[in-house]
């Protein structure tokens, strides 16, 4: 929970809009290797990632076979024939994916263990790279991966990032972590930024801001009711499909914004009810102050019919809110 | 058109046949064990007058108890690693540390219909707020006791072995009549913050508290307002889940764990089981000493009003509704004006929570039922319950003179 007043909260939003903020983001790491990998992978993902050559990356949705997404993940092609799924949740990709193949060439290894992976987002992180990894990395375009050196320690450098600013990841061994984690203070503070500390920041606040959302955000959501449309390539087979093309038609839900006119929401948890007009309408997936925005925010799942500008309430003490779009700056 | 059938919703049919919630039953079983556990802790004060030695020993046991539940110290580390680290999914998002105690105690204050929020979640400081508790009515020893759970709690995530690295306070609790329950973790090393010994855990933290206005509280755990629990990464619990989970723990941090101290409080076993059932068998009384308290038990229950005052099927179907409420399952053997016998498997009646058989609820809920049954009913009837020591027992409502009545 986020409040207005939170000094550090706020610095360390300021940091990463208007400067260059680092944080350590380790989260789970599958690496899908075998023949057939690319083949199950293109049945497991709504995109086609055939056309992601080694070296790049690409954010992809998983969906069950209701057409609803159970996972958003980045698959990272590190080289031909092994890939890496940046996730959440990897420990359930496996025996999902076994459900649904049969014999298949593919092999996988939860890697979340040998990899720890540091953000350094902002404006001013290609600043901050250029002092830290041996090799330039201010021509890589966004999505791509590449191995580099940072102090003589191999790492893998990636242009993404969970905040809509420009930034970069930093894979490295967790045996090079106290080493990696000095140089990247180091480059970050030369380029005139800092550590940021509060999770809940750059977590939820930050990525909410720039429209970006949680797994649990899209709970019961087909991406073409979440703006996620674009990642979907009805050209080819994968599991839900049925279920999306049926969906694109008639879609039940709109994944939309909610600015709340209270200065707080302490009353407002996770998947808490959306009323209009007093009934029912959806369900508000989580509320946070955002400090580029100066407002309490948060995403909600709606009835698809509800516009943009409707007056709602939310959770039991009615809370009101103005229904906008889900990017809110 | 005309609806071709009606909705469905998960509920239990009284004796009389009225329809019982989930949610209602919910509530209740919270308060429910709460009842029993204020009535536990009356025993407690007439064995031990100090507050400060009796507040200690049950501070002891429930952390050691909660301890035990994870092994030997490598045990703890898996457990650790299995139901806090791997269960939220993000293995390595923060160092680990005793942080994630916040997220762990947050999961089992709504599962309890704890109704409150995390305010603050850094890696440094947690702080949690609760606006209602059903536990409240206890009194203050229960506030402190679970501030060495949370210890426990704290400890087996720590980073550094199994010590834990934070101050914890509880610095404010429904218990002790404030607006709120906090309770605020602070990182000891960040802070320049002491260990602390058991009864020092109830002071006020470093950093300022966020205190949400009475306007923005909320009077329902999640699970009631929105169908399920979701803590901050996601993972959902059902209320279905959390009700169960409630049915068989809530029986044993807040009554097991106190009850092992509590008997060693007392002189010995015999003595200890006599103020056990004077103070249930008073409750029990009390409870229906009221008129109205009478009628409202009817008309929650839905009994007919040609079912007489002095029926003692009104007790017979107040006990069935308990053991429903309780998820206790039971079969009936007689059902008449004359009397109500019900069949129970010892075993579902004594452990709620197969690994912490707490035999005492049969000799708290005798003495309680039959002290109910004298009010809700008449002196003419009473509660028995037959053949503990076997694989089934017999609650049975009956007349019955009594000439040693408790």
């Amino acid at each position: 929970m986020l409040f207005k007043d939170d000094k550090t909260a706020r610095l360390d939003a300021q940091t990463i809009r208007q400067s260059v903020g680092w944080y350590r983001w380790t989260h789970d790491l599958v690496e899908v290797t075998g023949a057939d990998a690319l083949d199950v992978l293109q049945k497991i993902y709504v995109s086609d990632l055939s056309k992601v050559p080694a070296g790049k990356t690409k954010y992809t949705a998983m969906l069950n076979e209701d057409g609803e997404i159970i996972d958003d993940v980045i698959v990272m092609h590190m080289e031909e024939g092994k890939y890496w799924i940046s996730t959440l949740y990897g420990p359930r990709l496996e025996p999902w994916v076994q459900a649904h193949t049969e014999g298949e060439d593919i092999a996988f290894r939860l890697i979340t263990y040998d990899w720890d992976m540091f953000a350094i987002q902002g404006p001013d992180s290609p600043a901050a790279m250029a002092q830290l990894t041996e090799k330039p990395v201010a021509d890589m375009k966004r999505f791509a991966v590449a191995p580099n050196t940072i102090g003589g320690i191999p790492v893998y450098i990636h242009r993404s990032g969970f905040t809509g600013e420009d930034g970069f990841e930093v894979y490295c061994a967790p045996a090079d972590t106290p080493a990696v984690t000095t140089a990247i203070d180091k480059a970050v503070t030369a380029a005139g930024g800092r550590e940021i500390y509060t999770l809940e920041v750059y977590v939820r606040s930050i990525p909410m801001e720039k429209g970006f959302a949680l797994k649990q955000d899209f709970k019961g959501l087909n991406p073409f009711e979440c703006g996620l449309g674009w990642s979907v390539d009805l050209e080819k087979d994968f599991i839900g499909k049925e279920a999306t093309l049926a969906i694109k038609e008639s879609p039940r839900f709109r994944m939309a914004g909610l600015v709340f006119d209270r200065e707080s929401t302490e009353d407002i948890s996770i998947w808490e009810r959306v009323y209009l007009y007093g009934v029912e309408a959806g369900r508000c997936a989580q509320a946070i102050y955002g400090y580029t925005v100066d407002q309490n925010i948060g995403f909600a799942t709606l009835r698809a019919d509800i516009p943009d500008g409707a007056r709602v309430t939310v959770g039991p003490n009615g809370s009101p809110a103005t229904v906008c779009k889900k990017v809110f700056c | 058109m005309l609806k071709e059938k009606l909705g469905t919703e998960k509920c239990f049919r009284t004796a009389w046949g009225k329809l019982i919630t989930e949610d209602e039953a919910y509530t209740q079983i919270n308060r429910q064990i709460a009842a029993v556990c204020a009535n536990l802790f009356q025993v407690m004060r007439i064995f031990e007058p100090d507050w400060e030695k009796r507040t200690e020993a049950i501070c002891e046991i429930a952390n050691m108890m909660n301890m035990a539940v994870a092994g030997t110290p490598e045990d703890q580390k898996a457990y650790v690693d299995m139901s806090l680290y791997e269960a939220f999914n993000i293995p390595e998002l923060c160092e680990k540390s005793s942080w994630l105690g916040g997220i762990t105690g947050d999961s089992g204050d709504e599962w309890e219909n704890m109704a409150g929020r995390v305010i603050q979640f850094t890696r440094d400081r947690v702080e949690k707020e609760l606006d209602t508790c059903p536990w409240d009515i206890v009194g203050s020893e229960l506030c402190n006791m679970t501030t060495s759970m949370f210890t426990a709690n704290f400890d087996l995530a720590s980073s550094n072995g199994t010590e834990n690295e934070v101050a914890l306070n509880m610095c404010q609790a429904r218990g002790c009549g404030n607006k709120h329950c906090r309770v605020v973790a602070e990182r000891r090393d960040k802070y320049g913050l002491p260990k602390q010994e058991w009864l020092e855990h109830m002071q006020q933290p470093v950093d300022p508290i966020h205190d949400t206005p009475r306007e923005r509280m909320v009077k329902e755990g999640q699970c009631l307002r929105n169908g399920q629990y979701t803590q901050a990464f996601g993972e959902e619990t059902s209320l279905e889940e959390a009700y169960h989970w409630v049915a068989q723990m809530g029986w044993v941090w807040s009554v097991q764990f106190p009850m092992m101290a509590i008997r060693d409080m007392a002189p010995d076993d015999d003595e200890f089981l006599r103020i056990f059932r004077i103070v249930f068998a008073t409750a029990g009384k009390n409870q229906f000493i009221e008129p109205f308290a009478k009628e409202g038990l009817r008309q929650h229950l839905g009994v007919p009003h040609w079912v007489d005052d002095n029926d003692g099927r009104l007790l017979g179907s107040y006990i069935m509704y308990m053991l429903d409420v309780q998820q206790v399952p039971y079969q009936m053997e007689r059902w008449t004006e004359d009397e109500t016998w019900i069949r129970v498997n010892t075993e579902d009646f004594t452990a709620r929570y197969e690994m912490a058989p707490l035999d005492e609820l049969v000799d708290a809920y005798e003495a309680q039922w039959n002290g109910a049954a004298k009010t809700l009913v008449s002196p003419e009837w009473s509660c028995v319950i037959e053949g503990r020591d076997d694989e089934e027992m017999l609650i049975k409502v009956i007349r019955l003179e009594d000439l040693r009545m408790v």
